[in-house]
């Protein structure tokens, strides 16, 4: 329960602290609700502490700041700090932090004060190791520390190799010294500016300035790795700006410090270096890591957080006693670029070292939503295959369906052929009669002609009834090509009782051969539907076959057809074909419909099916009345045209 | 009995056949008469007027056959012209075979239907004198006496004068003036005459 809590409150110690490094109010207002809770629920198990610390060892560390615990510096000392003890620790750790703020509260008696308050709240905690942060404070830890933290090891950490020097530490006490690598920088920025030929060093006229001049022709020379080196000083802000400005690409600029210029201004280092930088016409490099993100590439350099990392390190060192003679680290620094300004001067950034903390990168849409990006193609390339896939079903079913309608188309005609073949004599018998009555016609006219006073009456007669026969077989051919025809399926409107009165005018001579009667009732002058004329015909000449056929036993004075023509209520229309025959039994009734169902001894099973076929394909139903008692009865009904 | 007398009485279904073919027969000189079916025909027709019947075998109702059929039931043999859309042999064997004159397929050529019109007619007025005959000799028959009738039998049978005489128990004188009397009431000279109407009309 315990070690929970205490992760919890070290996780959340972290997050607390990158959340005011990176400036987010409202995590920062999240910790401050959730620490009493966490506080609260760390103080009802006082007593398991001892328990557990003999099973795993408690490692203390205290922190002393000489800021105050709001400035971004010491936070980013305390996240690399806390971040490298948690991730490394094989033992807990127990943080103490202190805040001492000694530029504002400076005094003896305040020094004294915050000893006394900090002998009390120390006295009785067992430390392992105390660390320093920044030089300010460390004459007073020195001088209370045998009464704050008598015997502890001590690091110091945050302070330059000047203050370092200046500083006579006691022996015993390690630290990191924070190193501001002129030769480093210079080096990084030779690695991105492998064609360069000059290297220009620029100083303030501040005696910091003149320290870092110094520094600088100290590391570097006149001459450095066969690019000559200049060091520009002593002019204006101004100067400085149009100094860099006329550099030409192939120079490397380092910024120093720039505490004061020639004209006695004293300007902020950062923004100084910023103005140049941006106006510079070459590359320019730093040492600060404040000045990143102001207009210069970046340099080899020093990081808070980095510095708190090291310290940890050492930190953990002490603590497990491995290295109890602790000394004084320079740091090295860490290349630091802006990506921005990589991206200004067009340098490569493969040339970059592994471990270079890259600012201000903007990510490319790839690198930023590769898995978003990925997820959504993936995404799409399922959907495009599902979409292919659907056309390509789209279209194959609707070649299905046309191969489909073709098939019906022949098989309709098929059917129709075959019926057609079967009522050939009829058809001859059809043609010859209005040739007959030709013949007959031509050859009493003839016969008219060779008397002596020829009836031209008659003869006129003769003539009309003549072409009228020659009509009438003309239309007979006409009907016969029609339903012999594959035939298209476009649709118009046609009237129904038209289409009744041909089919049986077709096929009258049939039903005289066979002696059955149609009667024919046709509804009002005419009954638009819209349809294929051909298809329809052949459902009706199917229908009145089919009646006829059902007589075929029946004495011939029973042998009536009954067709009817009407409309009901709904708008369809409805055909009708009675006869009087033996009928259908009601599970035949359904199944004629099927194909290669036939009642008949040598039918082959498909006129029906056919014809239902057509008739759906009219937007109709075909089918027998169930109602029946004596006989059959087929209905069929097809929309009407709403023209 | 002349040929201008002759009535043709036609029967088809189709109207503009009906005309048509009308016109033909008018056209040689027939009188004719047209009827779309058997039924209206057969109400309309006289067995008594000479002629000849030209039938269309299909016909809704009763067809072609039918009226043969009614034709020799109710006016004997009448010389018929079939017409027919198909000339199928069976049928035309059928109706041969019940007394037709001609089977004629449609169309059909006005010259052989005129003939047959003719041949038809004449064959009517043959049928009818021949008919006329037989109805003397039916009368002659019935006025003769039962004894003259017995004597006619054996004549007709073939037996002599002395046989009849011996069977009747009469002189065979009687036989003869028996003979003789029957001869004249059915009018043929010689006995040979008289046997051969006699089986002619019996026939």
């Amino acid at each position: 329960m315990y070690r929970i809590v205490l992760h919890c409150l070290t996780w959340w110690w972290s997050v607390a602290g990158r959340a005011e490094f990176e400036g987010s109010p409202r995590r920062c207002r999240a910790f401050a609700i959730l620490a009493p809770v966490i506080a609260l629920l760390q103080s009802p198990e006082p007593l398991s502490v001892a328990a557990s610390a003999t099973a795993n060892p408690i490692t203390r560390v205290l922190v002393v700041f000489e800021s105050e615990s709001t400035l971004p510096a010491a936070n980013e000392i305390a996240r690399g700090l806390y971040r490298q003890l948690n991730s490394a620790a094989s033992t807990e750790i127990e943080f103490y932090s202190e805040f001492l703020d000694m530029y504002r509260f400076p005094g003896p008696e305040i020094r004294r004060a915050v000893a006394d308050s900090l002998t009390l709240k120390y006295g009785g905690v067992a430390l392992d190791v105390v660390i320093v942060i920044g030089p300010s404070i460390l004459d007073f830890i020195l001088e209370y520390r045998d009464a704050i933290v008598p015997a502890v090891p001590m690091i110091v950490g945050a302070i330059g190799a000047q203050s370092a020097a200046s500083l006579a530490l006691p022996a015993g006490i390690g630290g990191i010294v924070t190193e501001f690598d002129v030769r480093g920088t210079v080096d990084l920025a030779r690695r991105l500016q492998p064609d360069a030929r000059r290297i220009v060093v620029m100083t303030g006229s501040a005696e910091f300035d003149r320290d870092w001049r110094a520094t600088a022709q100290e590391q570097l020379g006149d001459e450095y790795h066969g690019l000559a080196v200049d060091y520009l000083s002593g002019l204006s802000l101004e100067g400085f700006v149009d100094a860099a400005r006329s550099l030409t690409r192939d120079s490397i600029l380092v910024i120093l410090t720039i505490f004061g210029d020639a004209e006695g201004r004293r300007p902020v280092p950062r923004d100084a270096a910023a103005r140049i930088a941006t106006a510079a016409g070459a590359p320019s490099y730093g040492v600060y890591s404040t000045f990143v993100g102001g207009g210069i590439v970046g340099g080899l350099i020093n990081t808070f957080e980095s510095i708190g990392t090291a310290l940890a390190i050492q930190a953990e060192q002490i603590a497990s006693g491995s290295d109890v003679d602790a000394e004084l680290v320079a740091l090295p620094g860490r290349p630091v670029i802006d990506w921005r300004q990589l991206k200004r001067w067009g340098l490569d950034a493969a040339r970059l070292p592994e471990d270079t903390d890259l600012r201000f990168y903007d990510p490319t849409v790839w690198e930023q939503y590769r898995l978003q990006i990925l997820a959504a193609l993936a995404v799409i390339l399922l959907q495009a295959g599902t979409i292919v896939a659907l056309i390509f079903q789209n279209r194959r079913r609707r070649e299905l369906s046309q191969e489909l309608a073709l098939g019906r188309l022949e098989l309709a005609h098929l059917s129709r052929s075959s019926q057609l073949g079967e009522l050939s004599g009829a058809f001859a018998h059809e043609l010859n009669q209005p040739l007959t009555s030709i013949l007959a016609n031509a050859e009493a006219g003839a016969r008219l002609l060779r008397k002596k006073q020829p009836d031209l009456k008659e003869i006129e007669e003769i003539f009309k009834d003549i072409i009228a026969d020659d009509q009438r077989a003309a239309a007979v051919t006409g009907q016969l090509r029609q339903l012999m025809l594959k035939g298209e399926t476009n649709f118009e409107q046609i009237d129904l009782n038209d289409v009744v009165a041909s089919t049986i005018a077709l096929v009258k001579s049939e039903l005289v051969a066979r002696q059955v009667r149609v009667d024919f009732r046709p509804d009002g002058a005419s009954m638009p539907v819209r349809g294929n004329a051909t298809q329809l015909k052949q459902i009706v000449l199917n229908l009145i076959l089919n009646a006829t056929d059902a007589l075929a036993e029946l004495p011939s004075h029973n042998r009536r057809i009954e067709v009817e023509v009407g409309e009901v209520e709904n708008g369809m229309r409805v055909l009708s074909v009675s006869d009087r025959g033996p009928g259908l039994s009601p599970e035949m009734k359904e199944k004629v419909f099927e194909p290669f169902v036939s009642t008949k001894a040598n039918g082959l099973g498909l006129g029906l099916a056919i014809c239902r076929t057509i008739a759906e394909a009219h937007g109709g139903t075909l089918r027998f009345d169930e109602t029946m008692g004596r006989g059959a009865r087929a209905i069929l009904t097809l929309p009407s045209d709403k023209r | 009995m002349s040929e201008a007398a002759a009535k043709v009485y036609l029967v088809d279904d189709d109207r503009s056949v009906r005309t048509a073919i009308g016109r033909l027969i008018a056209s040689a000189g027939y009188d004719y008469e047209c009827y779309a079916s058997a039924e209206e025909f057969l109400r309309h027709f006289d067995p008594a007027v000479p002629g000849c019947l030209v039938l269309d075998l299909a016909l809704p109702g009763m067809d072609g056959f039918a009226i043969q059929d009614r034709i020799s039931s109710i006016a004997g043999d009448r010389p018929i012209i079939f017409l027919t859309g198909r000339g199928d042999i069976p049928a035309s064997v059928k109706a041969m075979k019940a007394g037709a004159v001609d089977f004629l397929t449609k169309p059909v050529d006005a010259d052989i239907f005129l003939t047959a019109i003719e041949s038809a007619v004449a064959r009517d007025s043959n049928l009818r004198s021949a008919s006329s005959v037989r109805i003397s000799v039916e009368r002659s028959i019935a006025s003769l006496t039962p004894r003259e009738r017995q004597i006619l039998d054996q004549i007709v049978d073939g037996r002599l004068n002395k046989q009849i005489a011996h069977d009747l128990g009469i002189a065979e004188k009687t036989v003869k003036v028996h003979r003789s009397r029957v001869m004249k009431k059915v009018g043929v000279r010689t006995v040979a005459d008289l046997v051969r109407r006699i089986v002619e009309t019996r026939s």
